[in-house]
């Protein structure tokens, strides 16, 4: 779907994904109110399905758009509703000066370790279709796919467990 | 730039420090749990990005994205089950407030 664009409207369309991303992200950490934040990472991960488009993972997209913005962002929407939204305040300033220091220094620190380190790549891209992503799936790493499979029921049982109204246990 | 594994890197990066900040300056125990799911897709995204450009082997880059998406969704499903749990024995999400694990 992507090849097909010419390549100047190609790098805006990515341009544009990085820059949602960018800006939901700093939405889902610097608002106050918590139900807005939810808002931002929805529109963070958005941008990133778009961008896991143009790395020729349109399965992996799909699967973003599914089940973190169909799944995990509302329920997130609900539990700040089920929860007191208004209570969004910051950390005190120290912590809050803290955190920003610390994520300050780990960006700069990546960012070096991006131009220093990285090796430089001549050969083309690779891609995978979607039958090799089956494939491999449900042959090499089955084992990981059945542990992932208990794991999200045992998550999904707990969680049910643990939400549970006191008086509907005895 | 969408062909260069460096943008990508870049912006995986800047998703992570995001994250971490909001990781330690939030209150609200549903706002932590965003921010990891913030450093969960940062991680997602170097997967892809390396898979694709530098490790040539994007099949099994795509599995390892699949698989953490999985246990985010169910670390999610524990954590927001956990928030609502919180609220109702003691009125409030704020780390703070609610530190004490003790019952």
């Amino acid at each position: 779907m992507l090849s097909e664009l010419s390549g100047i409207i190609r790098e805006a369309v990515f341009i544009a994904f990085v820059a949602i991303t960018a800006y939901g992200a700093i939405l889902a950490v610097t608002l106050r109110r918590v139900f807005y934040n939810a808002l931002g990472l929805v529109l963070s991960l958005f941008g990133l399905a778009g961008i896991y488009l143009f790395l020729e993972a349109p399965y992996l997209a799909a699967l973003q758009l599914i089940v973190y913005i169909g799944a995990i962002a509302i329920l997130m929407l609900f539990t700040v509703m089920l929860t007191d939204p208004r209570q969004a305040q910051a950390m005190p300033g120290v912590a809050r000066l803290a955190g920003a220091a610390l994520a300050g220094i780990l960006w700069f620190g990546l960012l070096a370790v991006i131009y220093l380190g990285a090796p430089v790549t001549t050969s083309a891209p690779a891609s995978a279709g979607i039958r090799e992503l089956g494939l491999l799936l449900l042959g090499d790493s089955v084992l990981a796919f059945e542990l992932v499979s208990v794991a999200l029921l045992v998550a999904m049982t707990g969680a049910i467990l643990l939400a549970q109204k006191p008086e509907a246990k005895s | 730039m969408s062909s260069s594994v460096t943008t990508y890197l870049i912006l995986s990066a800047f998703l992570f420090a995001t994250g971490l900040f909001g990781l330690l300056s939030r209150r609200n125990f549903v706002a932590i749990l965003i921010s990891v799911e913030l450093l969960l897709n940062a991680a997602n995204l170097n997967f892809l990005a390396l898979g694709r450009f530098l490790v040539h082997d994007p099949a099994r880059a795509q599995v390892f994205a699949l698989f953490v998406i999985g246990l985010a969704a169910a670390e999610t499903c524990v954590g927001l089950s956990l928030a609502v749990l919180l609220f109702r024995t003691r009125g409030s999400v704020l780390v703070d407030v609610t530190g004490r694990l003790k019952g």
